[in-house]
């Protein structure tokens, strides 16, 4: 943890908005140092105080439950001891503060901007009009004065949501459109408020899609959430990979819905056995207290304690088989017409892709009748899969996928916003089910083969590794786009708002990708996929 | 003992810190402030000071004024039959005051705080430290000069104060800070200024003006004539100062000019100069975040800030009369002086800490692609950002650009063009790396910027662990010991007088161009007073020459003085 992230610790004083406060530690540390012998000592203690000065240090979200972001203030009693916690668990995540006080008049505008974010439809003109009034009322003031530049008093503005609404209210992405925060977000994110917004809001999407039965992950989630720590983890039909990339990356993007939604004891337990390696299976007294019970048929008696799905996959699996069985192959049959006459059916993808069938399988266990919300599902299952081999696949698989790209991207231009998601995280965005209608049957069957010709019992890396564009082929490629030098390099950089020209630049980008050389393709698809 | 040297473009100052307060060093001749100017007559011996910028208008060739403008470049100054460095020339100067310190003190001095306009680049302070090396010094800091003068100003009581706004317009610098006081901590906010901005270049607007409604004899050497015009139009730059007009006699091949310009007429010639304070100032403030508003006090250093054209310039952008607490010729050399009291730790500044800042952007030269693909070269990658607090060290990566690439050329810039053909070069390394594929070797680039705003430049290669320091390719950089050893001895080899010779030529050297200014009469009676005083020196006896040479300075000084009304 660096001084920016906590600066109370260097000041050696506890948080305060009180600037006097501050600079007498900060006078107090910097006598008690050599300053121009002790660089780094000395680099720290200034980036502390410059940061408890601004209230701009980079403290991570808050941890608590959403109670806490309402409308209610802390007495101060409560804020001295929440001050105390704060000190003892510098680690916890801690909620965005800024210098700024707000006044009734602010919080009475603000309301109505709420209003007005918040009301089904687009604005009227007087209705934006109006908003943009208040807006500029809001930012229009002299406590602003010393803030200097637009971007900082944007963020006071995302300090009043940050304080008003529960993580992830529905009022942000409305606000975030409107202020473009999301591709803004480097830049402002010299506040908290609006990283940890953004932070917020992608949680709670994910969070939505992870619940839903069928999603990839959902057995993982549902494992660790359920709140039943008991039983052996080896009899729950989890995959331990795929166990691991959830923790990690929920871990790694949004600790807050570990804290929300896990059971810390579960999460341990799983930890330990997909990290540690030591928790693999039953150790020699569970196997001879299975065979005991096995032998003497008392293990029926226990099965009756919890949900069968944990103690029995096996046995359940068998039970489902040949409804499942069924599910696939009336997916495979309504989704992929051309797929019997190329020799692609339920039997092949079991033995040649055992993988996608085991995926396909326990999400088909899910569903009794056979409609499109199975098929949806199977898709995003198989879409999944898809794109985490894409990149290691034959060339020609690559060149196909970009040709499919291409067009997809050719009719999604009156789309831009989706547009610019598929064009930025495909796996997400099909993943989420955006993409329904957009795909045409010919990519949806290129997925559908590609995953059961090649998903086979390789070792598939499940995160793909993201790989820099090498300048020169992208050159190439780029001049004969032929699009406005300074709207590609805001393309390639991803973060423009999204709009047509960003389609347009990324279709032909994929269109000319076909045309090269292999070898060069080859370098460059690893990167845009 | 450590000194505190004011090193400037017109005129240098030495100060010392003993018994818990400054004391300014006279020189020589008594006085506190010795001009920047050095003389070197055929015969080797060398004039530092006054008597430098006497012989300087007689003799032109033999002398030089204002070389701190070429400090840190490779411009070779000639004298006579001698070409020096501007460096070299500095240590002759900062081995004078050296010998005026150890003269009043009795001490031996070996260590110097150097005092360096705000925005020197690295070269500049490179060379400023190898001249305090030249003459015998060891420089202990090389310390900012707005700074200087904010610890002169904060240090005299102590008080906490709001921001404040030092305005340094020296002989041939321009430098701003904005400077803060809390708990005895001086802290520099922000810093920027001109290289290129001096009273010179005001003096220089009336050596123009003159120039171009005159007509001058031609028989007279350029370099002569250029001399007297600009020792003239000084003269008149600070009789402007209580005065409306001023008028200047100068004698060129027998011809008596009266020469003579205005106030208004000033202020008109100088407009853009004064046009060019504008944008460091502006930029300070942005810098640091404040409104001219949140200024509490403007403090002016440098003897050019005397002009009434300046100070006007200065009410008017900011809106009130500035500071006049502290002196604007000795503030500098008694910050440095504190700076050394900082040093040697003295328990009088117990208290007391300064912080000061990088003033500039530093960092390295890339390519990058453009969005068509097109390789654009020349591009500049910050990696000290400016008004960061020094010392600070930052590391950036970056990655080979070709296939194959054999070798990484690091070209270190200062400035805040993007494009580092408008940036300052500060050096060139070279070295080699692991041959791979495009991007696929990382250097990490350390730049060090220490106290006294010299950089220090580390590569290292991850991949290989090995780590290389700067040796800038430029050629005076990176003197070996016996080098210096050996130009410090050349320097040493230049004659200077004793002290109280040097006194008598000052005098002598005076007379001699006053004759040289002066026709008929006056110039007869100037004569026959040189060559009065050339018979007492002749005696030999000291209270004869003492007697003598206190008379002729009164007497040259009232014919000076008339001379000019």
């Amino acid at each position: 943890m660096t001084a920016l992230h906590w600066p109370w610790s260097f000041l050696d004083i506890a948080p305060t908005q009180d600037r006097k406060l501050i600079r007498e530690a900060y006078s107090r540390r910097l006598k008690a140092l050599d300053h121009d012998a002790e660089t780094e000592a000395y680099m720290a203690l200034r980036d502390a105080r410059d940061a408890a000065l601004s209230g701009h240090f980079l403290c991570a979200p808050a941890t608590g439950d959403e109670d806490d972001f309402g409308l209610g203030e802390l007495s101060s009693d409560e804020e001295a001891d929440a001050e105390e916690t704060r000190q003892f668990t510098s680690e916890a995540e801690e909620k965005p503060v800024f210098t700024v006080e707000y006044n009734d008049e602010d919080d009475r505008r603000f309301q109505r901007v709420v209003d007005l974010f918040l009301q089904d439809g687009a604005l009227t003109s007087e209705e934006a009009e109006e908003l943009e009034r208040h807006i500029d009322a809001l930012f229009d003031d002299d406590r602003m004065a010393d803030l200097g530049h637009y971007a900082r008093v944007e963020s006071w503005l995302a300090q009043l949501l940050a304080d008003r609404f529960p993580r992830g209210a529905e009022f942000f992405p409305k606000a975030a459109e409107y202020f473009n925060w999301s591709e803004r977000a480097h830049e402002l994110g010299i506040h908290p408020a609006i990283p940890w917004l953004v932070n917020a809001d992608e949680g709670r999407r994910v969070l939505s899609a992870i619940a839903t039965p069928g999603h990839v992950y959902h057995r993982e989630w549902v494992e660790l959430s359920r709140g039943k720590a008991k039983g052996p983890l080896w009899t729950r039909g989890i995959d331990n990979p795929r166990m691991a990339n959830l923790i990690a990356t929920v871990r790694r993007d949004y600790p807050w819905l570990e804290q929300e939604h896990w059971q810390p004891e579960l999460v341990a337990r799983w930890e330990k056995k997909v990290e540690g390696g030591s928790v693999k299976g039953p150790g020699l007294w569970t196997w001879v207290a299975l065979a005991i019970f096995a032998l003497s048929g008392i293990g029926r008696l226990v099965d009756t304690d919890s949900s069968r799905i944990d103690h029995n996959p096996a046995a359940l699996a068998a039970l489902h088989t040949a409804k499942a069985d069924a599910h696939i192959a009336s997916f495979i049959e309504t989704e992929f017409p051309d797929a019997q006459a190329d020799g692609r059916s339920v039997e092949t993808l079991r033995s040649k892709s055992p993988k996608t069938f085991a995926a396909l399988h326990k999400v088909a266990s899910d569903f009794d009748t056979l409609d499109e919300a199975r098929n949806r599902i199977m898709m995003r299952e198989i879409t999944e899969l898809y794109y985490l081999i894409i990149d290691k696949l034959p060339y020609e698989d690559q060149v196909m996928d970009a040709k499919l790209r291409a067009t997809t991207i050719q009719k999604m231009k009156s789309h831009p916003r989706g547009c610019a998601e598929f064009i930025r995280n495909p796996r997400t965005y099909l993943r989420q089910g955006n993409s329904a209608g957009l795909l045409s049957p010919e990519y949806r069957y290129q997925i559908f083969s590609t995953v059961h010709d090649h998903y086979d019992d390789r070792e598939w890396a499940l995160v793909p590794k993201r790989a820099e564009i090498p300048g020169e082929l992208v050159g190439k490629l780029v001049r004969r786009s032929g699009v406005p030098e300074e709207r590609l390099g805001a393309v390639l950089r991803s973060r423009e708002s999204p709009d047509e020209d960003v389609c347009r630049v990324i279709g032909s980008f994929y269109e000319l990708l076909t045309e090269i050389p292999a070898k060069e393709a080859d370098k460059i698809l690893p990167a845009i996929l | 003992m450590i000194v505190g040297i004011d090193l400037g473009t017109t005129n240098s100052a030495a100060a010392i810190f003993e018994n818990g307060q400054t004391r300014l060093i006279p020189n020589a001749l008594g006085d506190l402030l010795t001009p920047s100017a050095v003389a070197i007559l055929p015969d080797g011996t060398t004039l530092v000071g006054k008597p430098a910028l006497n012989h300087w208008v007689l003799k032109p060739g033999e002398a030089v004024t204002s070389f701190k403008r070429f400090i840190g470049t490779n411009r070779m100054i000639k004298i006579g039959r001698y070409s020096f460095k501007a460096e070299d020339l500095s240590a002759i100067v900062l081995r004078s005051l050296k010998e005026d310190v150890e003269a009043a003190t009795g001490q031996d001095v070996t260590e110097a705080v150097i005092t360096v306009p705000a925005y020197f680049n690295d070269k500049q302070r490179k060379a400023t430290r190898r001249a305090g090396e030249l003459a015998g010094l060891k420089v202990a800091r090389l310390l900012n000069e707005p700074t200087a003068a904010a610890l002169a100003f904060g240090i005299a009581d102590r008080e906490d104060r709001e921001p404040f706004l030092v305005f340094d317009l020296g002989g041939g610098t321009f430098d701003v800070s904005i400077v803060e006081m809390f708990d005895a901590i001086v802290e520099v906010r922000a810093s920027s200024g001109d290289n290129r901005l001096g009273g010179d270049d005001f003096t220089n607007a009336i050596v123009a003006h003159w120039a171009a409604n005159n007509e001058f004899p031609s028989d007279v050497r350029r370099n002569l004539l250029d001399a007297r015009l600009f020792r003239g139009a000084d003269t008149a730059r600070r009789m402007l100062t209580d005065h409306t007009e001023a008028h200047v006699a100068l004698t060129l091949s027998d011809r008596q000019f009266d020469l003579a310009i205005t106030a208004d007429q000033f202020e008109t010639l100088v407009a853009s100069l004064l046009a060019r304070l504008r944008d460091p100032i502006l930029r300070s403030l942005r810098d640091s975040n404040l409104r001219i508003e949140g200024l509490s006090d403007i403090v002016l250093v440098g003897g050019a800030t005397r002009m009434p054209v300046i100070r006007k310039a200065i009410t008017k952008m900011f809106g009130r009369f500035p500071n006049h607490v502290v002196h604007p010729d000795h503030a500098v050399a008694i910050g440095a002086a504190i700076q050394a009291g900082l040093v040697a730790r003295h328990a009088a500044l117990d208290e007391v800490r300064l912080t000061d800042i990088c003033p500039f952007t530093l960092g390295i030269e890339v390519t990058e692609y453009d969005s068509h693909g097109r390789l654009r070269d020349g591009l500049f990658s910050p990696i000290i950002s400016r008004n960061s607090p020094t010392p600070i060290s930052r590391t950036n990566n970056y990655s080979s650009m070709s296939d194959n690439q054999a070798h990484i050329k690091l070209n270190v810039y200062q400035g805040e063009s993007r494009e580092v053909a408008n940036n300052i070069l500060l050096g060139t390394m070279e070295f080699p790396i692991p041959k791979k594929p495009a991007g696929q070797v990382s250097i990490d680039c350390r730049f060090t910027y220490d106290s006294s705003g010299m950089l220090d430049v580390d590569v290292t290669i991850p991949e290989t662990g090995e780590t290389r320091s700067m040796l800038i390719a430029d050629d005076s950089e990176g003197l070996t010991t016996e080098q210096l050893e050996a130009r410090r001895d050349e320097l040493a080899a230049l004659k200077t007088h004793p002290r109280d010779i040097a006194e008598n030529q000052y005098i002598a050297g005076w007379a001699a161009r006053l004759y040289e200014e002066f026709i008929d009469e006056r110039r007869e009676h100037v004569a026959r007073m040189l060559l009065h005083f050339e018979g007492v020196l002749e005696t030999q006896d000291p209270r004869a020459i003492d007697e003598a040479r206190g008379a002729m300075a009164s007497a040259l000084k009232e014919m000076e003085q008339d001379h000019r009304l």
